[in-house]
């Protein structure tokens, strides 16, 4: 479904609500992160319409570099038509009149909570993700300044550390999520809480992934087509999620897949988490292409 | 990494000296901190730095090291290729590394050393994941060898620090710096705060892997007997000043300057 | 869920737990729970997290896997892969989740 540019009525803002000067900011603090693949830009972050945690970062993202042609989607957790996917769908309607949509090939921008679309993206379209807690060292070393230094020097040691630990106590790398990669060989990034099933989505994308953390006021980039390589061991490699069920909807195999239970008794089903991947699925099948 | 290294350097290597200081000077006030300090260590060679507390060891230990910065004065140290690197004009980042690969340093309290909310396996595989090792088979064999090195049960590799005593932790901390094969270990008053007997099976295995391992040492200590026993030579510093300077056992045995004899006829003979 | 989060905040005491970090200091919590900067946390928590879950749910599945009944020789594929082990203390007994390691 999309939506054609209303004209924007919000008087009294400046379009997509930031003014001018506060964009300017941004957007120079973006061409350092995409610059500097994977590094952590701090950037003056503004007070917003919603408090830290529900999507701040991206928000100003999307705000900096949105222009009246561009079409925006928002999904949370895949899903488009969740209650803060939809306001800030919204938002972006009324204070800047951009068109808006759930079809992932049809949007130039798309602002993420935690899921990367099934749906493959192309050069021509950006990717903002909601970043909450920007720093991958941060569970193990709590000092700024310290995990500042920490990738000035490339000193990583101490990730490996955490993996080695999990496999020593498990018998696996126990992160599920927001699964830790090194961007282009050089810095560490935390890739926002996807599931690691979309890790191998991040590298060498054609499109351009913008990472926002408003309470932290950190930015950072991943530019097109970057090497993005998630932490492992050698004898211990990444492996990504696997269901043995397909979607009960659109039949599936290859898609991130959310558990629902239907009944008292515990019977589940399972359902592709990207709602448009499964509509588009849905409806090639109903006609018959 | 093999827990027991072979000797690798040729024999003129032993002439060139590991570490060259000159005039060396932090202080923090009037005779606070150490001044004028100079001193050069060789491969395999054990400096023992004595003096009560407030003498300045700790502070020279620390400009050695790479840890602060002097006011005046020199540290060049020989690197694994034969370049010398001056300590103080390299980069941060170059000291960090060479802290990490080819010295160790073994601290006076094993949890500033260690990090206490992983295994004892993850601790001496840390080094080398910093170098760069991915195998994680080769990490916890490397885990298993140097435990066994430190006499330390090998079944204990994934048990956190917390449940070791305290001369475990020290041990471990010794397991943790050696594994990255240094040629030069600063020691800050490793026996510390360890009773008698703990002690002595401590000072027993560095020793052992001193003389095993070739490794340089500089140990500070305000413990003569541990001197006496780990070090070949002494500097007995005073009030930031290094008043002697000798071998281990003549310092000890025939002290020259009066506040060394007062040191020496001070200890405690059993 | 908030109170309960401040709650177990203020009990490090209790527990006997070692001060680390500053969220088990009674003092900081306090000071720092009711400001612009805290807000907007614990509402977040109404926001879905399904995904993230999925994924957890997803790994200790697979870890439980290997607690089946199976002789020693089951080894999962993700397990500790050396050869000859002679790890007698190795934590992949039967049932990983059973050894507490916290």
């Amino acid at each position: 479904m999309t939506a054609s540019p209303t004209t924007f009525d919000a008087p009294g803002y400046n379009f997509a609500y930031l003014d001018e000067q506060t964009k300017r900011m941004i957007r120079r603090a973006l061409l350092k992160a995409v610059a500097i693949p994977g590094y952590q830009v701090p950037f003056g972050g503004r007070e917003m319409p919603l408090p830290y945690g529900w999507g701040t970062g991206g928000m100003q993202l999307t705000a900096a570099i949105l222009g009246t042609d561009d079409v925006l989607k928002v999904i949370d957790q895949g899903a488009d038509d969740t209650t803060n996917a939809v306001s800030i769908r919204r938002f972006f309607a009324r204070t800047a009149g951009v068109a808006t949509t759930t079809r992932t090939p049809e949007a130039t921008v798309i602002q993420t909570r935690h899921r990367i679309p099934e749906t493959a993206l192309s050069n021509d379209q950006i990717l903002v993700f909601q970043v909450p807690i920007p720093e991958p060292l941060r569970f193990i070393e709590p000092s700024e300044s310290e995990t500042r230094t920490m990738h000035a020097l490339g000193d990583y040691g101490v990730m490996h550390v955490k993996l080695y630990e999990d496999i020593a106590t498990f018998g696996h790398i126990a992160t599920a999520y927001a699964y830790p990669v090194s961007v282009d060989g050089r810095y560490v990034m935390d890739p926002s809480p996807i599931p690691k099933f979309d890790n191998p989505k991040l590298d060498m994308n054609p499109a351009l992934m913008l990472f926002g953390a408003g309470r932290e006021k950190r930015l950072y980039a991943v530019p097109p087509y970057t090497r993005v390589e998630s932490l492992d061991f050698e004898d211990h490699p990444f492996a990504v999620q696997a269901w043995d069920e397909h979607c009960a909807v659109c039949g599936s195999r290859d898609s991130f897949l959310d558990e629902l239970i239907v009944d008292d008794a515990g019977g589940k089903r399972f359902v592709c988490s990207d709602t448009d991947y499964c509509t588009q699925r849905l409806s090639e099948q109903e006609t018959g292409r | 990494m093999n827990a027991a290294q072979p000797l690798s350097q040729p024999l003129v290597d032993l002439d060139t000296p590991l570490l060259k200081v000159n005039g060396l000077t932090r202080l923090y006030g009037p005779d606070k901190g150490c001044q004028a300090v100079d001193f050069e260590l060789h491969p395999g060679e054990v400096l023992g730095i004595v003096g009560e507390s407030g003498s300045g060891k700790s502070t020279l230990l620390g400009l050695l090291s790479g840890r602060c910065v002097p006011d005046r004065g020199a540290v060049a140290y020989r690197a694994r290729g034969g370049a010398w690197v001056d300590l103080y004009a390299a980069s941060e980042a170059e000291r960090r590394t060479l802290l990490r690969t080819e010295w160790g340093f073994v601290e006076q309290n094993p949890r500033d050393g260690l990090r206490m909310g992983v295994s004892a396996g993850a601790n001496i595989g840390e080094r080398l994941m910093a170098q760069g090792d991915r195998h994680y088979g080769r990490l916890r064999q490397a885990g298993l060898d140097w435990l066994r090195q430190v006499e330390i049960d090998p079944a204990r590799i994934d048990d956190r620090p917390t449940t070791f005593s305290g001369g475990m932790q020290q041990r471990l901390q010794i397991a943790r710096n050696l594994v990255s094969g240094p040629r030069l270990v600063f020691m800050d008053e490793p026996t510390g705060g360890l009773d008698v007997s703990v002690q002595a099976r401590l000072l027993d295995l560095l020793r052992g892997l001193v003389r095993e391992l070739n490794l340089a040492v500089v140990i500070v200590t305000h413990d003569l007997a541990v001197a006496r026993l780990l070090a070949d030579r002494l500097m007995v510093m005073r009030r930031s000043r290094v008043v002697e300077t000798g071998l281990t056992d003549q310092v000890l045995d025939d002290p020259q300057h009066a506040y060394t004899q007062l040191l020496v006829s001070s200890v405690l003979q059993p | 869920m908030g109170m309960a989060l401040v709650d177990r905040a203020l009990r490090a005491d209790e527990y006997g737990e070692q001060v680390q970090g500053p969220a088990q200091d009674e003092e900081f919590v306090l000071m720092h729970c009711d400001n612009v900067e805290a807000a907007g946390f614990v509402s977040h928590l109404k926001l879905p997290h399904y995904v993230d879950f999925q994924a957890e749910l997803e790994l200790i599945r697979t870890l439980r896997r290997p607690a089946e009944p199976q002789a020693a020789d089951a080894r999962p594929a993700g397990a500790d892969s050396l050869e000859a082990s002679p790890l007698d203390a190795s934590p992949l007994k039967a049932s990983p989740l059973k050894e507490n390691r916290a």
